[in-house]
This record gives C-alpha cells, structure tokens and sequence, in this order.
C-alpha cells in the first residue's frame, strides 16, 4: 500500500465508539484492558497435565490434541507443553485456537476433565492465567469505599400523581418522558445522545433500562439514570430478561470467517445484580434451532412464567428433537437431560406457570400423527396431549393468566387441495385440564389475527378473506358462568388486521395497519360498542400504557412521512401529538406486581369517592395552573410585539419615503 | 220590350239563383270546415285529457310507491330504534295512519345523539374511576415501596 | 365558504400578485403566459402574451397601469396592465428569477440566475410610469450577488435597501445604492422560497424548505418568529388585518412516497403571527402549494399549486371569530 496516495480522512472510523455509546470514563478504562486481552484471547492454558518424561511425550501431545481439536480448530503449531532441561514435561499445555469463542468453549468444556485418576483438567483462558498471576500472594485489603447508597431503582413508581413513563428514541437521542395528562404532553424526565449504539429496552418490572453496544449491554436506573451494572458481550445483538429481572441473557450470532464453517451461536447469562456470568452457551446454529429451521429467531432461550413472584427460574430452548429445560440461579440442565420430543418444531412457555406447551408435526410420512402436548416442570409430566392429523402449521396462544392456551391449527382438506382453520383450547384451571374445539361457522376463512383478552374469559378473531373482515367475541364461559366456549357477537367488515386488548382487559383496539394505512376502532366489548373511530395515517406501532388508561399510537421511521406518536386515552380520544424526524423507538415502562395485598386494593376501590374528590383537585390546580401561565406567557408576548410595532412606526414617521 | 224585361228578369232571377246557390255551398263549406275544426280540436283536447290522466295516474303510483318506501323506511326506523331501547312497538300499521319519516329520523338522530352523550358520560366516569383508583393504589404503595428499599 | 377555483394555466404556478385594491389578481406559472382575473369572482380577463419561458414573477404599479414580469426567457417585461400589450423588453444574459418594483414606481430591481459561469446578480433599473416612451434598458446599478441563485426579491424601508432570498438559505440586505452588503440572516438552513411584506413595511415574512417561515424585522434583519410545519414551505403571507400568517407547500412529487394527498401536506396553514400557533388548515391542492397571496382587504387570500389550479379562499365569519 502507498499511503502517500490513502486519503486517511476519508478510510477513518467514525469517532471513537465508547464516546459515541456515551458511556462514561470507568467503561473507557475496561474497554482498553480487553484491547491488550485481544492478543492472546484465543490462548487457553491447561494445567493438572501428568509430568512426563520424553519417552512418553508425544502420546501426550497426540492425546491432547485428540481432545481439543474436538472444540475447536487448534492453529498451526497452536499446542505447546514446556519440558525442562531434562526433556520432562512441566504439567501444563498452552493451545491456541482460531478465535476467541472456541477457546472460551474449551475452557468451559474441559475444566475439570478428568484425564485419568490422578489428573483432572484445570483450564482457563491463556488472559485470566496472567491476570491471576499478577495478583499478590498476601491478601491486601482494599482501602475502605466511602459507603454510597445504591439509588432507589423503583423510585419512579412514587410518582405523587401517578403517571407513567416511557422512553422514545429519535435520531441520535434517548429520551425519557412522563405521559401528563393533565398539561397534554410528555414531560421530560432524562434525555442523553448516543446513549445506545442499536436500541433499548426496558427490564420485565421496569427497574432498568438496557442501552446495546458492541461491547456488550449497560443497565441503567434509578433517579438519576446512572449506570447500574454493565454486560461484556462483544457484538451482542439480542437481550432478554427473566420475568423477575435477577437474570439476563445475552445473544450474538458470528458469521463463519471461512467458508464452508457453520453460523456460531453465543449466548451468556449474568446474574443482573452481581454482574456475574452465570453460564456460556456457544456452539454451531444448528445446536440452538429446530429441524428444517432456518435461521435464528431470538428469544432463543426462553424463561418460564412466573407468578409466585420467586427468583429461581426454568428456562429452555429447542435442539434437534428435543427440549432442553435448565434451572436458574444453578444453570444446569433440569434432571441432567433435555425432553426428547422427535421433530419438535416449536414451544411456548405459560407466562404464569413452569408448563410447556410443543408442538411436533407428523413424522415418518404422516405414520406419526402431529401432537400438540403440554408438559409441566420440573416433573417433566405431561399435563395434556393431544393427536392432530393432516396439520400444516399450529400458532401458540396462552392467555396472559396461563388460565386458558389454543392453538390454531391450520389443516388441509382431505383432497389435500385446500386448507381450513380451527381452534383447540385449553383450560388450565380445570382438573385433568379439558379441552375444547373451536370452529368458525366458515372454516375455510382465513384467520387473519388472534387475542387473548388480558386477566380475562374472552378471546377476539379476525377473519375474512377480504380487504374488511369481520370480528368475533368469544367467551370461554358461557352466559350462565359454565365452562362453554361460546359465541358472544361478530362484528361485520371491520378495517383491522391487527389486535390490541388494553391490559386491564374489556377495551380492545381494532388496528387496521400496513395497507389499512393506520385506522383504529377503540371497542368496548362488555357493550359490544364502538367508542371511537380514528385515523393515524400510516402509524405502525400501538402501544398500551401498563394500566390500560392510555395507548399510543406511532409511525416509525419504517416510514419517512410523519414520524412520532399520537397519545389516546383507551376510550380513543386523543390527548397529544409529538412529532420527530428518525423516530425509532416508543416503549412504556413497565411495572412490576403492587405491593398491596388484596384486601387493600378491596379496600381502596371500596372508598374511591374519598380519592377521587382530592385527585380532582389536584387535577383542576394543575390544569388551571398551566392555563394560566400560558395566558400570562401570551399576554408577554404580545405586548413585545406591540411595542416593537410602535417602536418601528416612530422610526418611519420621521423619515420621509425617496 | 216585355220580353226585353221578361228576359232581364229572368238572367236577374238566374244570377239570383246563382248567387244563393253559391252562398248556400259556401255556408255549407264554411259550416263543415267548421264543424271539422271543432272535431279536430275535440280530439286534441281528448288526447291531451288521456295524457293528462296517465301523467295523473303515473304519478300517483309513483306517490304511492314512495310512499309506501317511506312507510317502510319509517317501520324499518322504529323497528331499530325498538331494537336500540329495547321498547316494543307494533309492525303493522292501521290504515289512515300517516308516518312521517323526516320525523321519525329526527327523533332517531335526537335519539342516537343522547346515546352517544349518555356513552360519553359513561366512559368519561370510567376513565375518572380507573385513573383515580391507579392513582390510589400507587399513592397506597409508596410507603411500602420506601420500606422495600430501606431494608 | 366554497374557494373560488381558478383554471387557466396548464403548468405550474410560480408566482401570485393582487393589485393595491385587491380588485385584480395576477398568476404566473410555467407555462408562458402570465394571467389577470378579477379578484372578487375569479373570473378571467386576459393573458399577457410574449415570453418564451416560464413566468417565474412579477409586481404591479400602484396605480394598477403597468405590470412588470420576469422569465427564464432572459427578460423582465413591462405591459400595459389594461391592454396586454408589451411595451417594453429588458432582455438579460441570464434568466430573470425575481422582480421587485420600488415603493412609488420609480425603480425596480431585477434578479437574474446564475449561468454559463455568470454569478447571480441584482439590476437596479429605472422606470417611467408617467410616460412610457421615456423608458430605457439602463441598468443604474448592477450588483453581484451571493453564490447560487437570488430566489427572492424586496424592497426594504425607505428604499434604501433591496433584501433578497437565497439557494443559500441566507437573506441578505444590500444597500440601493452603492450594492454593499449592509446585513446578513442565516437563520433559514435550506432554501428559501418566498419573502412577503409586511403592510407598513416594519416586518416581512420568509418561506423556506427548511420546513419552517419565520418573520424578520425589516431593518435589522432580526429573526423575530418563527412557525413550524411539517412540510417544506414554499410561500407565507402575512394578513393585512389580522395578526396571522398563512403558509403552504408540501412534499415534493419526487419526495412523496405515498399516493395520498393527505400525506404530502398540500393545505395551506394558518398561525398566529404573535403566539407562532397553528391555527387551522384549509386543503383543495392535489399537489405542493407553489403560491400565495392576501387579499389587501383581509377577508380572502389565493393560493397557487404545482397542480396548475388557483384557488380563492375566502375566509368566513367562523375565521374572524377565532380570537
């Protein structure tokens, strides 16, 4: 290369990434101790290696590289055992592998490999050799911290009028916003540029945010949104939090560097609290995906339901013809084997409780039927199955309380020529869980969307064929309160293709997205009524508040024109508007279970009237509050302008005109 | 001279003759171009008077026809507007018994306009009653949310 | 009120101009011929027939005799407003982008566009209303302009200066007479595409595909407000009798992406002047607004489109009952 003749302007990175991702100095300092890691990242050090004589050293040698090899390809002349001057072996092995994730599956794989009786593995990366080292034999103790209160993560849930957050990001800005109802706008809570290099995301309960770098995922929170913990995870793409928020998993894909290698699959777990690395998870695509499948789809791990509000937690992911379930904070395989299932295709957690449900499609040419079943943890108990024929394809659907699970099952006619759809549901809470089958009264229409109603008996279908479809309202009791699945009304030619039930259940908004151009039906389904029809044109997103008293609308930058959000209150009428160019993100923060006990909140709604006096002046203050001071701020400005008016008029009188 | 006078006479008798012979034929003319006149101007007016009575005729049918739409249209309107407040009414009308559709619509417009305010009202107290007991339930929680941290 | 929809022009307008009692409304457009309707029912009276390009502006004598128009065609022309005839042709080597005429007739300053390696420049020339034979082509003042085109032409108080618009996003005010450059605005980051006078002439009003217009102090040039829309602005006007302003535009055709109309932004806009608020939105365009005009008496205001209508929106009772 000449470089008199490189534009070194023009092949420059862009700025300095850490500044970029805007985190602060302590990060910078890490991120350079991983730089000079780089070097010998891919170097493990095995020691507890027999001490061998030169007769016997290349048994060792071949042995060794019988062992390793099996990980990860080792590099040419990548395997070292130091021998003194007596030509005997010191007991310990350097081996160099391509990258850095094989060795790290070599250190995972084979520390505390036993080799024979006497010799049992002791492996860790070439890195973590030198750093121990440098520490002191004598314990130093460390000069005491001055002692700093962790900040209060759940301090925004004291809010005095109890509003909402949610964070928005736009451009190169994260912002934080309280939803004011009151003064009709968002009320600017946090806002930092560069804060995250691809998206963010708000933990289970809402304690945290998470901000994505290439180096790996930082948490932050409380008050003052400072950092609270920070992930290592180099080019990390997806995170995923465990429902109680103490454990986080983080995933990266790495692109073979030759050709003819497979996809490699990272996945770690952190202790979110400790920042501990709980387990590693590494290996070729085919390890974390289904048969036949293509491609990746994250969450790969997923975490159990939980409603006791515990922190211990199963989670699993899919392999070839089996599932295998492991146990948090231990991270070890449930029962030490994963749940054979030939030619699973698909599974689905209950968000309330430790039970499975998977799906296997026919096997050995339609001689196996498919079967759809429902498992339970740890016991590994089948709590419902059941034999399916001539299915194409299942979706899973479990109603937010795990009281109730369908699956819509897609089947083709017996000529094989068509397809037709139909429902199995399930009841959770019922001995021996019963099931029930649900048809359309049209069957062979397409069913264009599906939705469980929130803490509730009902459930919602789009179907129809055509460009306006119809709605229908089931109940899974009937009027008398008996368990029956039963028809409660169908709404003829709706513009809806898409399903929003608010979180509090009885309001479900009828989305008409993509090529219905944003047009929404707020529905009360108790009276069976439209409360409201409204247009948001191109919107993209919609988005309900936790507590189903506000829902937002947003066009994302998918589109160019009229980026932002609309604000509605869940009977659709609408609060605000907020408009930026490059809007990307629109996320509620979520809460996690109040701390009353049933009989409070009882008590609370019982004596609401006490409340709802105070409330409404507070509400009346604020709102005459901001009236007042934007009459007072218009009054300013116009007699500044008034005046400046004046000012000009005396000025041209006394010059006369050429 | 006689003769003279006899043969005058009798040209003069002749042309008189004459002349009311050509008056009577003239009259008789005059008398049928009249009568025809008459005749044509009665079938004209005979055939404007059919006219006019088919005009007469389509047009009450057409009356009655809308009518009888309106009527319809007025049943079909109290029928929903029985249907919407659960009232019961009667489908068959008694004969005499004129509906007046612009009113009934209006009574169903003024009907539906009070629905949708007594649906406003509603959902205006419901939106006040979840936001306030959110809003007490949190206010009732902030304690325990202070204890939860300081421990 | 129903607007009043003007067809004439095949291609589209560019430019709108009332005479001083509103009676008369001039449109210019792409096609060649400027336009006169009568202002109050839109009815049309006549074409001015002579360019060889597109009309790209134009202003008209006090008095309403004389209308001076300015074309691609390389000349400004002077007409007799009443008979259409041409009397008078000052051909340039460029093509003219902007005209102004002074306060009282007596000047006019010409803009031209930059080509062939000829900057912009503005022509300061004379013109004789009270007799036409007297008019020449002399040029008293030939003033260099900024890099990229002078979109926009002013004149500011008293005479004494010329403010202009630019490619550049600049206003820029240049002494009359010996052509320095006196103040400079960068307040506008992209082109701007329209400058409107004030009635006293203490204020006027820009246009700007920056997606905003805001008011300027006329002397100081002094960013005094500023409205926000969601669109590219090509014209704002200021109401002769309401503190208001109305401004239009919309996404270019090449820019559109959807096929709505809705979504390219093709209404004009009413704010306060004072309190920057939007205040309402009349539509009709099928396509970006190009032009606009008050109406002097207030109580109407016109607006041109890329679509090649006109449009007279007379304002109605529930507009002067907003406060």
């Amino acid at each position: 290369v000449d470089w008199n003749k490189v534009d070194v302007e023009s092949v420059e990175l862009p700025r300095d990434e850490f500044e970029r991702a805007g985190l602060d100095k302590p990060v910078e300092a890490e991120i350079e101790e991983l730089k000079q890691e780089s070097g010998f990242a891919s170097v493990i050090v095995v020691d507890n290696l027999p001490m061998i004589a030169e007769a016997k050293y290349a048994k060792l040698l071949s042995v060794l590289t019988k062992i390793f090899s099996q990980i990860g390809t080792i590099r040419e002349g990548g395997l070292l055992m130091p021998q003194d001057d007596s030509k005997t072996s010191l007991g310990f092995a350097f081996i160099e592998y391509e990258n850095e994730q094989q060795a790290q599956s070599a250190v995972d794989q084979t520390n505390g490999y036993q080799l024979d009786k006497k010799h049992v593995f002791k492996v860790c990366k070439f890195d973590d050799f030198e750093k121990y080292e440098k520490v002191p034999d004598e314990y130093v103790a460390p000069p005491p911290k001055p002692f700093a209160k962790r900040e209060n993560t759940q301090a925004w849930m004291m809010d005095q009028r109890g509003r909402d957050q949610f964070v928005c990001r736009f451009g190169d800005e994260t912002e934080i916003f309280w939803n004011d109802p009151q003064t009709k706008k968002g009320e600017d809570v946090y806002t930092r540029t560069h804060w995250t290099e691809s998206y963010v995301q708000w933990s289970p309960k809402g304690s945290f945010l998470a901000t994505v770098h290439r180096q790996g995922v930082a948490l932050w929170g409380g008050e003052s949104f400072g950092r609270i913990a920070k992930y290592a995870h180099n080019a990390v793409q997806f995170i995923e939090f465990s429902p109680c928020e103490r454990f986080l998993a983080t995933g990266s894909t790495h692109e073979p560097s030759k050709a003819g290698e497979t996809t490699q699959v990272l996945v770690n777990f952190f202790d979110t609290r400790s920042g501990a690395k709980l387990r590693t998870f590494t290996g070729p695509i085919s390890d974390f995906i289904a048969e036949g499948q293509q491609g990746l789809t994250w969450p790969v791990f997923k975490w159990a339901g939980q409603s006791n509000g515990k922190c211990g937690a199963f989670f699993a992911k899919i392999a070839t013809g089996a599932i295998s379930v492991y146990e948090a904070p231990e991270m070890t395989l449930v029962d030490k084997k994963s749940i054979k299932l030939p030619g699973v295709v698909d599974f689905c957690w209950s968000p309330a409780d430790p039970i499975l449900s998977c799906f296997q499609p026919e096997q050995n040419g339609g001689n196996v039927p498919a079967r759809l079943s429902l498992i339970g943890l740890p016991s590994k108990q089948e709590v419902r199955s059941k034999n399916l024929f001539n299915v194409v394809g299942v979706n899973m659907h479990w109603q937010s309380g795990g009281d109730y699970f369908a699956a819509k099952i897609l089947r083709t006619t017996k000529s094989k020529k068509s397809t037709y759809s139909g429902f199995e549901l399930f009841r959770l809470r019922e001995p021996n869980c019963p099931m029930e089958v649900l048809e359309l009264p049209n069957k062979a229409e397409k069913i264009v969307a599906f939705a469980w109603e929130p803490k509730g008996h009902r459930f919602a279908i789009i179907h129809g064929d055509g460009a306006r479809p119809d709605v229908s309202f089931y109940s899974m009791k009937d009027k008398q309160g008996n368990n029956n699945c039963t028809l409660i009304g169908t709404i003829k030619n709706k513009t809806a293709n898409h399903l929003f039930w608010s979180p509090n259940g009885r309001v479900v908004i009828l989305a008409g997205l993509k090529t219905m151009n944003g047009q929404f039906e707020f529905f009360d389904v108790d009276a069976m009524d439209t409360m409201a029809s409204v247009e948001h044109f191109m919107a993209t997103d919609v988005e309900w508040d936790p507590t189903g008293r506000f829902v937002t609308t947003a066009v994302t930058s998918v589109h160019q024109m009229e980026n932002g959000y609309h604000m509605w209150t869940f009977n659709g009428k609408l609060l605000y508007k907020y408009g930026k160019d490059r809007f990307f993100q629109f996320l509620w923060r979520p809460r996690g279970k109040s701390l009353l006990s049933p009989e409070q909140e009882a008590d609370i709604e019982k004596n609401i009237k006490k409340y709802s006096k105070r409330f409404e002046e507070i509400d009346e203050k604020i709102r005459n509050e901001a009236d007042s001071s934007a009459a007072s701020e218009k009054r300013i400005k116009e007699e500044k302008w008034r005046n400046w008016l004046e000012s000009k008029k005396a000025i041209r009188e006394t010059q006369a005109y050429k | 001279a006689e003769h003279k006078r006899a043969l005058a006479r009798k040209v003069v008798i002749e042309r008189r003759k004459e002349e009311a012979e050509r008056a009577a034929a003239e009259k008789e003319k005059a008398e049928e171009a009249a009568r025809l006149a008459a005749q044509r101007k009665h079938e004209a007016n005979e055939a404007k008077r059919l006219e006019q009575e088919a005009r007469t005729r389509e047009e009450a049918r057409i009356r009655a026809e809308m009518e009888e739409k309106e009527k319809q249209e007025a049943l079909e309107l109290l029928a929903e507007q029985a249907k919407r407040t659960g009232k019961k009414m009667t489908t068959t009308l008694e004969d005499g018994v004129v509906l007046d559709k612009r009113a009934i619509m209006q009574e169903a417009i003024q009907e539906q306009i009070k629905a949708r305010q007594e649906q406003e009202r509603a959902l205006n107290a419901l939106a006040k009653r979840m936001d306030h007991v959110e809003r007490a339930k949190r206010e009732e929680s902030i304690p325990l949310i202070e204890k939860a941290y300081n421990e | 009120m129903r607007p009043i929809l003007l067809k004439g022009h095949e291609r589209p307008l560019t430019f709108i101009r009332y005479n001083r009692e509103g009676d008369l409304l001039f449109t210019c457009a792409k096609d060649h011929h400027p336009t006169l309707w009568y202002g109050d029912t839109g009815e049309r009276v006549g074409t001015y027939v002579g360019h060889n390009g597109a009309v790209w502006t134009c202003d008209v004598s006090d008095d309403s005799s004389t209308l001076l128009t300015g074309s691609a065609d390389t000349t400004a022309k002077l007409w007799d407003a009443k008979t259409g005839e041409c009397y008078f042709t000052f051909t340039f080597d460029q093509p003219v982008r902007a005209v102004a005429l002074a306060h009282g007739g007596k000047r006019a300053a010409i803009t031209t566009d930059p080509f062939m390696g000829v900057p912009s420049a503005i022509h300061i020339v004379e013109i004789d209303l009270e007799d036409r034979s007297r008019q020449t082509a002399r040029v008293i003042r030939r003033i260099d302009g900024p890099q990229g085109r002078v979109t926009r032409v002013l004149w500011g108080p008293l005479n004494r200066t010329v403010i202009t618009g630019g490619e550049d996003g600049i206003i820029r005010s240049w002494d009359a007479e010996n052509g320095e450059v006196l103040k400079i605005s960068q307040e506008h980051s992209k082109q701007i595409q329209h400058l409107s006078m004030s009635e006293d002439g203490s204020h006027f009003i820009s246009a700007s595909l920056d997606k905003t217009a805001k008011v300027f102090d006329s002397e100081t040039l002094e960013c005094m407000k500023t409205y926000s829309a969601d669109r590219p602005v090509n014209a704002a006007i200021l109401s002769p009798i309401r503190d208001h302003i109305v401004l239009g535009g919309g996404q270019d055709a090449m820019s559109v992406t959807t096929t709505s109309s809705k979504a390219g932004k093709f209404d004009s806009k009413i704010y306060h002047k004072i309190f920057e608020e939007e205040i309402g939105g009349i539509r009709g365009h099928f396509g970006p607004i190009n032009a606009l005009a008050f109406n002097p008496d207030g109580r109407s205001f016109t607006s041109g489109g890329e679509d090649g209508y006109v449009r007279i929106h007379p304002l109605d009772n529930s507009y002067f009952e907003i406060p």
